[in-house]
């Protein structure tokens, strides 16, 4: 029963500890666009990942609606960071991108966690509702036309 | 009046919006006499079963034989190799940049973009008829291919909201005969 | 693993005194008048066509961008209160949830109308990229602030949605179940649990492409945020203009889906007659959950560089997700009407004429989302033509059916109620005819001021309009006696 989540705790860990601080140390730039775009989604599934797993460890999953409102409110307020003006500022600085990165970690946690906690698999929802955008993102999010 | 494409959209949506009126009628009117549902489940399912196979090779009838006739260039291959006469179109808001006259039974290369929003490109024939259209989109180019068939004064028409002068947004184009052999043409109503 | 197990229920709103019925009779109440506000702009746009009142461009954008995207947003939010209405015993679901996104929706289409009606806001409810940034009559802000308006919108819709999915998972086990895959197979099922009856398999299935919508509209939205708080970001616009219309064509029709999930429920009441769920339906269902989210490239046929894939399998996937409407859903409520004993009430009636509505647009929409003829279609009346029939015709006949419903109809209606219903179809179809009389004469849609024959047309429509109006105005006061009525007899919903 204990073996499993924290095999799946450590395994994320190190996926995550790699993608953020690998590009950095390496000194390698920022991938494509596109690849950049699943990067964050990867990173906050990852997040929304540890979150469920977390709250799969609390006795009563059913909570209160201000769980799902949390969970609206953190994914609104996160779509901040989509702004050009907060992430062109950060992405020209290779240790803030690392840690921006770090933060969609934490937002991937506490969405995943908080909607988990609102109602069984409701947090794997959230998480998959998440790559989904960023899947879509991918698709051509701050993409110039061709002839510009 | 109404030619064309368009007879045949309106006799097929009249067509069928009145077998599907009937059929409504026809149900509304059984409620007068009713009866058990069990009677008449069974061979419910069973119409459900037909019209469920019938609709469904109707609908792909229909898309196979529409694959033949899209106005794109990619299908029509055959365009391309004919030597058309390459046209561009820019459009602003709100006016076209683009020649005031054309030649008839000549196939026209149309090469579509706009400097600023999205635009429409539809032509209007001298009865006012909607022949055809494309949009005119910035950053891309749209290629359509059309061959004017009778000279007169055609009229082309923005077909996309494109701001507050959008229905301003048509002008006329003059497309005069192409007689074999000769070079001057003359325009009729110029 | 460790099961699930649902864990009882206390509904706090119940407390607090905003019982479930409360909630949808606000619901019911700020709709209708949001609608009927709605509705007399769409008439004072007809007129203006017609030349019968003068309106600045300027003004007729605003008000067609005002019309369009709150019409669409309202019936969003009345056929998910509507539906909530029957799933909330279904999937014990809490009503705070509701007021939630009712309030949250609500605070939306007040941002948007103060952005089209203080600031001028004005490029359609479409707000194709880059018309909200060039060439504009309207202030910077009134741009922002509509974005966020309809971001505001569709926070409401994803709480509603997440709720609903929510509710399933915790009352059938899982997603599948939700779709009822357990009529195939049975191992699937929840011991002692029955099968997803249609209404539980049509809200799963909304909810899901519904938060796949609204996850493409936030990605929508925040681009034009993006290139509104900073011109440099780039767009591409064909790339938005395919998110637009992802977005925009599929929270449309999610509204005939919701509706759809009323009808199971309503039908059965008026026929005396069951409405179960086999294995047709679960296919039905997911074949619409498939390809309802692939129709949208029939937006993009007049766009040439379009992906040829795309183009085709959007023409495909349009022609497949009419199947599960047309052979089971409206089949399936034919069926059930036919020959049964049905009380013809107000309630009735709307909802036969709403799924007549329902086809006979679905025909027009069919032929117009064919290629070879949507070159002579795409953008003109035909388009408004049409999808007033399925919404206007169809999802908001659900809507009034249903509200007459809500207040319970045990009596049959007094006799000149025929009348209203009378001037609302005939008003009704006048309105109708005169879109697509235009749509087949070339008329472009979103005019100002339209080429001939569109003023003509347009000056007849205003007259049915009106009838149409007077016919609503009646049934909808008819309806709320009825409701006062009853609020002191205490007679509630149904027959
Ligand atoms: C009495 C009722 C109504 C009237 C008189 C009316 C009238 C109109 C008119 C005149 C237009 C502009 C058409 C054009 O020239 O392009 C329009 C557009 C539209 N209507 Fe309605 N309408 C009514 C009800 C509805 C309803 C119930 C809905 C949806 C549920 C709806 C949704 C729309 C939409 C989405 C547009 C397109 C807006 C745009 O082009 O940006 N309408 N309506
Ligand atoms: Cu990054
Ligand atoms: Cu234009």
């Amino acid at each position: 029963m204990r073996s499993k989540p924290s095999f799946w705790y450590s395994v994320l860990a190190v996926l995550i500890l790699l993608d953020v601080f690998g590009p950095a140390l390496l000194g390698a730039g920022d991938p494509p666009l596109w690849l950049h775009h699943l990067e964050h989604a990867f990173l906050l599934a990852a997040g929304g990942g540890f979150g469920v797993l977390y709250a799969r460890r609390h006795p009563k999953p059913y909570g209160d609606p201000g769980w799902l409102f949390a969970v609206i409110g953190l994914s609104a307020a996160s779509l901040l960071l989509m702004l050009p003006d907060v992430y062109g500022n950060v992405d020209a600085f290779p240790v803030l991108h690392s840690l921006l990165h770090l933060a969609f970690v934490g937002i991937g946690y506490v969405g995943g966690y908080t909607a988990e906690r609102y109602s069984p698999r409701s947090g794997v929802a959230w998480t998959l509702i998440v790559v989904m955008m960023g899947v879509i993102t991918a698709t051509g999010f701050g993409a110039p036309g061709p002839h510009v | 009046m109404i030619a064309g494409k368009q007879l045949i959209i309106l006799v097929l949506d009249i067509a069928l919006s009145a077998i599907v009126i009937v059929a409504f009628a026809w149900v509304v009117a059984s409620t007068r006499r009713p009866t058990a549902q069990s009677a008449v489940q069974s061979g419910g399912y069973r119409l459900r079963r037909s019209w469920g196979w019938f609709y469904g090779v109707l609908l792909a009838g229909a898309f196979t034989a529409t694959i033949w006739s899209i106005p794109y260039a990619w299908a029509q291959p055959a365009q391309g190799s004919s030597d058309p006469l390459v046209v561009h179109v820019v459009a602003h808001q709100f006016s076209f940049t683009m020649p005031q006259r054309l030649p008839a039974d000549r196939l026209i290369k149309f090469v579509v973009t706009s400097s600023d929003v999205n635009h429409g490109f539809g032509i209007y024939d001298p009865q006012g008829r909607l022949l055809g259209q494309v949009q005119a989109m910035p950053d891309y180019s749209n290629v359509f291919y059309f061959t004017f068939r009778q000279p007169g004064t055609y009229t082309i028409r923005c077909m996309e909201l494109c701001g507050v002068g959008h229905s301003d947004m048509f002008q006329k184009l003059a497309i005069y005969p192409t007689q074999t052999g000769s070079s001057a043409a003359s325009l009729p109503g110029e | 693993m460790q099961a699930i197990a649902p864990e009882p229920i206390e509904l706090h709103g119940a407390e607090a005194g905003l019982t479930p019925r409360r909630m949808v009779g606000i619901g019911l109440v700020v709709g209708l008048i949001t609608i009927y506000g709605l509705a007399m702009i769409g008439g004072t746009m007809k007129a203006a066509q017609g030349n019968l009142v003068h309106l600045a461009p300027q003004t007729f954008y605003a008000l067609l961008t005002l019309h369009g995207a709150g019409m669409i947003s309202v019936v969003v939010l009345l056929t998910a209160v509507a539906h909530w209405y029957f799933l909330r015993n279904l999937l014990k679901l809490r009503v705070e949830v509701l007021l939630f996104s009712v309030v949250a929706t609500v605070w939306g289409l007040l941002a948007a109308g103060a952005a089209v009606l203080g600031g001028g806001f004005g490029p359609g409810w479409t707000f194709l990229y880059p018309l909200p940034f060039i060439g504009t009559t309207w202030p910077a802000w009134s741009t922002g602030l509509f974005f966020i308006g309809v971001l505001f919108v569709g926070i409401g819709f994803a709480i509603f949605l997440l709720d609903i999915l929510a509710g399933v998972i915790r009352e059938y086990g899982g997603i599948l179940q939700g779709l009822a895959f357990d009529t195939f197979f049975p191992k699937l099922r929840r011991p002692g649990k029955e099968v997803a009856p249609p209404t539980v398999i049509a809200a799963t299935m909304v909810a899901l492409d519904g938060l796949l919508t609204v996850a493409a509209g936030t990605v929508l939205v925040v681009a034009l945020l993006a290139r509104w708080a900073s011109p440099t970001f780039p767009i591409d616009p064909l790339w938005i203009k395919n998110l637009t219309f992802f977005f925009g064509h599929t929270i449309a029709n999610l509204t005939i889906y919701l509706s759809a999930g009323v009808i199971y429920a309503v039908l059965p009441a008026y026929t005396g007659r069951p409405w179960n769920t086999n294995k047709i339906y679960t296919l039905s269902w997911a074949t619409s959950l498939l390809f309802v989210p692939w129709a949208w490239p029939h937006h993009l046929y007049m766009d040439f560089v379009q992906a040829p894939w795309l183009q085709l399998f959007g023409e495909a996937s349009t022609y497949i997700a009419t199947i599960p409407s047309a052979v089971v859903t409206i089949f399936g409520a034919l069926l059930l009407v036919y020959r049964s004993n049905m009380r013809w009430r107000i309630g009735s009636v709307f909802f036969m004429a709403g799924l007549l509505g329902w086809l006979v647009g679905g025909i027009a929409a069919m032929l117009d989302a064919t290629i070879p003829f949507n070159d002579v279609l795409h953008n003109t009346l035909w388009v408004p033509a049409h999808f007033h029939t399925y919404l206007l015709g169809g999802v908001f006949l659900f809507v009034i059916g249903f509200a007459s419903y809500f207040v319970g109809e045990k009596a049959p209606p007094r006799a000149i109620v025929k009348v209203w219903e009378w001037l609302f179809f005939i008003g009704l179809v006048g309105f109708l005819l005169m879109f697509y009389a235009g749509g087949i004469d070339g008329v472009p849609r979103r005019e100002a001021t339209p080429p001939t024959p569109g003023p003509q047309l347009a000056a007849i429509a205003t007259g049915f309009v009106v009838i149409l109006l007077l016919g609503m105005t009646a049934l909808l006061i008819e309806i709320w006696m009825r409701a006062r009525r009853h609020a002191i007899t205490g007679e509630g919903e149904g027959l």
